[in-house]
C-alpha cells in the first residue's frame, strides 16, 4: 500500500510537471507544441495493459480538459481512444521496441488530429481542417517522436518492475 | 457464461463506458462551476508550474542572452570595421588639410615679398655643425640660376635672408648659407644706418661677424641688420638678423666688430623662396672693374 502510494505520488508529480510544461508552451518550436501527456499515455498503455491504459488516458484527458478550458470530455475522449488503440494493436507490429513505440506515437498523433477535427465538427460546429493544421500535424509528429525517444529511455524509472511485452 | 463474456471483453466495455462518459460530458457541455475545480487544480499545481516556467525562462533567457551577445559582437565588429574605414578616410583628409594650411601660409608669405619668387622645399641638409648649405627641389628647369638670393620665414611671418644659390642642376640647386666661412654680404644697420660687410664663421650655430663698422657708430644690442643693396646679388632691405654682441676696439682701431645672430634657424627651416631679382647690369660690371 505504501509502495503504491509512492508510485501514485510519482505519477501525479510527473503529470503535473508535463501538464505545466505543455500549458506554458516553453518547449514549443516554431509554434509547435509536443503532446507530452499523449506520449505518456501511450507509454502507460503499452506497459500496463488495455484497461489500465484506458482509465489512465481518461483521467489524464479530464485533467487536461480542466486546465485547458476545452469542452469537458474532449481530451478525455481522444486520450481514451488512443490508449485503447495502442494497447489493442501493439501485438500486430513486430519490430524493435523503440521503433514500435515511435510508430505508435506517430499514428497516435495522426489519430488525435482526426478525432480533433471530427469532435470539433460535432460538438463545436467548427470545421478547422486546413493546410496549416496538416503542417502543424507533420511538425508535431516529428517533435513527438523526438520527445518520445527521450521518454522511452527514461521510462524504466516509472515502469522498472514491468517488462516490455511487444 | 455471461460473466466470462464480460471478463474477456472488459477492456472494450471499459472503453465504451469511458467514451460514453466523455460524449455525455461533451454533449451536455458540463460545467463544474459549483466546485470551481480549475481554480483548485491551479492552486495545487502552481508551485510545479512556477518552477517549470522559471526553469524554462532561465534557459530561454540564457539562450537568447548568448544569441544577443553574438549579435552584439557582430555589431561591434562591424562598428570597428566602419571606424577603421573612417579613420583611413580621415587620415588623408587631415594630411590634406594640414598641407592646405601650410600652402595658404606660404601663399600669404609669398604675397608679402616684393619680388617674384619661386617656392621650394629643402630636400637635404648637412646635419653636421659645419653644414653650410641646403639642397632644394627646384633647379634650372624652374628658372633657378646661380647667385639668386634665397629667403625664408618663421612662424610670426618674418621674412629673412638665408643665403644664395651656388650650384644649379636641372631639378635641384645648392643654397650656400650666409653662415658659410666664405660668405660676404653687404649689410646695413637698420636704425643707425651704418653699412658694412657680414662674414660667416663657418658654422650654422655661430654668430656672423659684421666688419667695417666705424668705431663711432652708435649701435646697440638688438638692432636689426638688413642687406644694404650694395651688391649685384641681394636686393636692399632684406632682414638678416640682430646684433647680439659688440666688440671692444682698441684705441688704434678704426672699425669695430659686431656679432650678428642670423634670423634663420638651420634645423627648423623647411621651405624657402628663391627671389628673381635683377640688378642693374652696369652695376655688376663696374663692381668687377672696381679694383682696376
Amino acid at each position: 500500500m505504501k509502495k503504491n502510494f509512492k508510485i501514485y505520488l510519482l505519477f501525479g508529480a510527473v503529470i503535473a510537471v508535463l501538464l505545466s510544461i505543455q500549458m506554458t508552451g516553453i518547449i514549443s518550436l516554431f509554434k509547435i507544441n509536443p503532446d507530452l501527456l499523449m506520449i505518456l499515455c501511450i507509454l502507460h498503455s503499452i506497459n500496463k495493459g488495455e484497461q489500465k491504459g484506458e482509465i489512465f488516458g481518461f483521467g489524464v484527458g479530464l485533467f487536461e480538459d480542466i486546465f485547458s478550458g476545452e469542452v469537458f470530455g474532449f481530451n478525455a475522449f481522444i486520450l481514451t481512444f488512443i490508449c485503447w488503440f495502442t494497447s489493442i494493436y501493439r501485438k500486430f507490429i513486430f519490430v524493435a521496441d523503440i521503433v514500435a513505440y515511435l510508430i505508435y506515437v506517430a499514428i497516435a498523433t495522426i489519430l488525435k488530429y482526426i478525432l480533433f477535427v471530427i469532435l470539433s465538427v460535432i460538438f463545436k460546429a467548427n470545421w478547422i481542417m486546413d493546410w496549416m493544421l496538416l503542417l502543424n500535424m507533420g511538425g508535431e509528429i516529428v517533435y513527438n517522436i523526438l520527445i518520445g525517444m527521450l521518454f522511452f529511455y527514461i521510462s524504466p524509472i516509472l515502469y522498472k518492475k514491468e517488462e516490455f511485452t511487444f | 457464461m455471461q460473466n466470462l463474456y464480460f471478463y474477456r471483453n472488459k477492456s472494450f466495455i471499459t472503453l465504451i463506458l469511458l467514451l460514453s462518459i466523455s460524449v455525455t460530458l461533451m454533449f451536455f457541455n458540463v460545467k463544474l462551476n459549483f466546485l470551481d475545480l480549475r481554480a483548485v487544480l491551479f492552486f495545487l499545481t502552481y508551485p510545479v508550474q512556477y518552477t517549470v516556467t522559471s526553469i524554462g525562462e532561465f534557459f530561454s533567457d540564457s539562450v537568447s542572452g548568448i544569441s544577443k551577445i553574438r549579435e552584439l559582437e557582430e555589431e561591434l565588429r562591424l562598428t570597428k570595421e566602419s571606424l577603421d574605414k573612417y579613420k583611413k578616410t580621415l587620415l588623408p583628409y587631415s594630411q590634406i588639410q594640414k598641407e592646405n594650411e601650410e600652402y595658404k601660409k606660404i601663399l600669404g608669405i609669398k604675397s608679402h615679398i616684393a619680388y617674384n619668387t619661386v617656392y621650394s622645399r629643402i630636400v637635404f641638409r648637412d646635419p653636421g655643425l659645419t653644414g653650410d648649405y641646403f639642397i632644394i627641389d627646384k633647379g634650372a628647369f624652374d628658372g633657378i640660376k646661380p647667385d639668386m638670393p634665397v629667403v625664408s620665414y618663421n612662424d610670426s611671418g618674418d621674412i629673412f635672408l638665408i643665403g644664395k644659390t651656388t650650384e644649379v642642376n636641372v631639378s635641384a640647386a645648392k643654397v650656400r648659407l650666409l653662415t658659410a666661412a666664405d660668405s660676404h654680404i653687404g649689410i646695413e644697420l637698420k636704425f643707425s644706418g651704418y653699412v658694412g660687410v657680414l662674414r660667416g664663421n663657418g658654422s650654422w650655430n655661430q654668430n656672423c661677424v659684421a666688419e667695417y663698422i666705424p668705431v663711432e657708430a652708435d649701435t646697440f644690442v638688438g638692432e636689426e641688420v638688413i642687406t644694404s643693396g650694395e651688391s649685384d646679388i641681394f636686393p636692399p632691405g632684406l632682414l638678416i638678423g640682430k646684433i647680439v654682441g659688440i666688440g671692444k676696439p682698441t684705441a688704434e682701431d678704426f672699425f669695430k666688430k659686431l656679432y650678428v645672430r642670423p634670423q634663420f634657424d638651420f634645423s627648423r627651416t623647411k621651405d624657402v623662396f628663391i627671389m628673381e631679382w635683377k640688378p642693374n647690369s652696369d652695376v655688376g660690371s663696374l663692381i668687377e672693374r672696381a679694383g682696376e
